[in-house]
């Protein structure tokens, strides 16, 4: 628990949470190692063995979109070749990660070993202008994983219930829901919550449960911009961004997927980073009592050099090996590959670099203790999980012209 | 500290007829999990147009959004201002992919009032 005590802390009355999709820590961040060598990005050395077995070197080449075309492949078994380059529990019991199967998973999925090779392509700070300038100036996860080595749905239910309830795909219809989302528990404790998703159009992803059984808890993102411009913004928010390229459900315009996904532009989605941020710290009576945390809920077959770790085992859940796709059953005692995740606010010190493991059923486990306190029906993964709002550790608050303000062209 | 310019997608980047992607159809999914379990008045409202790309995954998700959401929304939604618009870009071939249904039944839209010109088709 962080100390009550902290001014950042004293004053925190919101925490927002935006989760992005689909882009590993060192496509996105990796080159920040060069401004900051505390931040562990990449060197420039580092490697995959393609499928002709010739090493292919990072390369600082990747583009705003048309690279990661097919999406690259992040189910459970393709992400169980990327952690292991392709070296089975069958083969060698005791296998380790070794983050060498990147390529090679891609290879699978076009049987093109020059467009493989895309795979291993990171951003140059200058082109992530939003994500790398937040990540420079307030603080940056080195060891924030993905909850499971698997897909979209499985890793945001970590984010929403501190589970996926044992399943490791994109099935996930809640059959056996024994613990509450963090809305619920809120909402019962007579606390203020909401998901906003972008529009009518694009939706939660949050389907079978939430949306279908309390569609109250949601709104869009227009509804965000509002309590944000009229000071009242729920005490928790979690964001979803705009997921297709669509006509507008008004009629009045066309609007682009600002997600990030393979193959969206991820300039629509810097600029929407750039808008969450801006509708809080803009906000002269928000910015100081508010705690914004950016995070993508996993790496999308992108490569990371960083092994996942194991973790606490997500006891009763167990996935069997015609769940995983792989001979081996999953007993979640393993997260997932490293995604971007950066936590903003004025009561953060410029350029922290937080060293700690979090995975995405910190997120409930922080707004739980935060809000509620003591709550003991939660997963194993969830109680074990580190919380993240003893960052707001600054004794004093930043002033207003050390804090970075965006402007979208 | 000066302002941070960002840059916004190329007109190009907007693809309404892109194929869904495996996230998109997974949400579909879960959406023809609940429309199964509605009452056959409810589903009369419900599109049941072919959905291979994006902008036709958007269609269906909005009738069932909206339906979902109207005991909770007494009053229109209002519009979703953003910033992040593009141009209509060129029309590009029909993407493939797997039906979900095969009749053709566009979404009225909901009347709203106009929006900010930033919304507008340019």
């Amino acid at each position: 628990m962080p100390d009550p005590k902290l001014p950042g802390l004293q004053q925190l009355q919101h925490v927002v949470v935006l989760m992005m999709e689909n882009r590993s820590f060192d496509h996105m961040l990796g080159a920040l190692k060069s401004i900051n060598p505390a931040i562990d990005g990449l060197d420039g050395t580092e490697t995959n063995p393609d499928s002709t077995g010739v090493p292919v070197t990072v390369s600082r080449t990747a583009e705003y979109q048309s690279q990661l075309d097919p999406d690259p492949d992040h189910h459970f078994p393709a992400v169980d070749l990327q952690i292991f380059g392709g070296v089975t529990s069958a083969q060698n019991p005791r296998r380790t990660p070794n983050m060498q199967g990147f390529v090679k998973s891609y290879f699978n999925q076009q049987r093109s070993v020059q467009h493989s090779h895309l795979i291993m392509n990171y951003f140059p700070p200058e082109k992530l202008p939003v994500l790398t300038t937040l990540a420079k100036e307030y603080a940056v996860f080195n060891r924030w994983f993905s909850s499971i080595p698997g897909p979209t749905l499985c890793n945001r239910a970590f984010a929403h219930y501190g589970t996926s309830f044992g399943q490791v795909s994109m099935d996930v219809f809640y059959w056996n829901k024994q613990f509450k989302s963090i809305y619920e528990r809120l909402n019962e404790a007579g606390h203020s919550t909401r998901l906003y998703y972008f529009d009518e159009a694009s939706s939660s992803l949050e389907v079978v449960n939430l949306l279908k059984n309390q569609p109250a808890l949601f709104g869009t993102f227009q509804d965000f911009l509002d309590a944000c411009s009229s000071n009242k913004l729920p005490e928790y928010s979690f964001i979803e961004p705009n997921y297709t390229d669509h006509d507008s459900p008004d009629g009045m315009g066309e609007l682009i997927a600002s997600d990030q996904h393979p193959d969206h532009d991820i300039r629509a989605g810097e600029q929407f980073i750039a808008d969450v941020y801006n509708a809080i710290r803009n906000n002269p009576k928000l910015w100081p009592n508010t705690a914004l945390l950016i995070v993508y809920d996993e790496h999308g077959g992108i490569y990371d050099h960083v092994p996942p770790p194991a973790c606490t085992p997500d006891a009763p859940f167990v996935a069997q090996p015609s769940a995983t796709g792989t001979p081996d059953p999953f007993y979640f005692d393993r997260l997932g590959i490293r995604v971007p995740a950066v936590l903003v606010s004025p009561w953060i010190a410029r350029g922290s670099v937080i060293n700690e493991v979090f995975e995405h059923a910190s997120i409930p486990a922080t707004i739980t203790n935060y809000f509620l306190g003591n709550y003991a029906q939660r997963s194993k993964r969830e109680l074990a999980a580190n919380t993240f709002l003893g960052y707001l550790n600054q004794s004093t608050i930043r002033p207003g012209d050390q804090c970075p303000r965006f402007q979208n062209d | 500290m000066e302002v941070i310019h960002v840059p916004p997608p190329s007109k190009e980047a907007f693809h309404k007829g892109r194929p869904m992607s495996d996230l998109i159809k997974a949400q579909i999914k879960h959406f023809k999990h609940v429309e199964e379990k509605l009452s056959p008045r409810e589903r009369e409202s419900i599109p049941q147009h072919r959905i291979t790309t994006e902008n036709e995954a958007a269609q269906y998700i909005t009738a069932m959004t909206r339906l979902l959401r109207s005991d909770v929304d007494e009053k229109p939604a209002k519009p979703n201002l953003t910033p992040i618009t593009v141009k209509k870009s060129a029309p590009r071939a029909a993407a493939r992919g797997f039906a979900i249904a095969a009749s053709e039944a566009p979404i009225k839209p909901r009347k709203q009032s106009k929006t900010k010109s930033s919304r507008k088709k340019k």
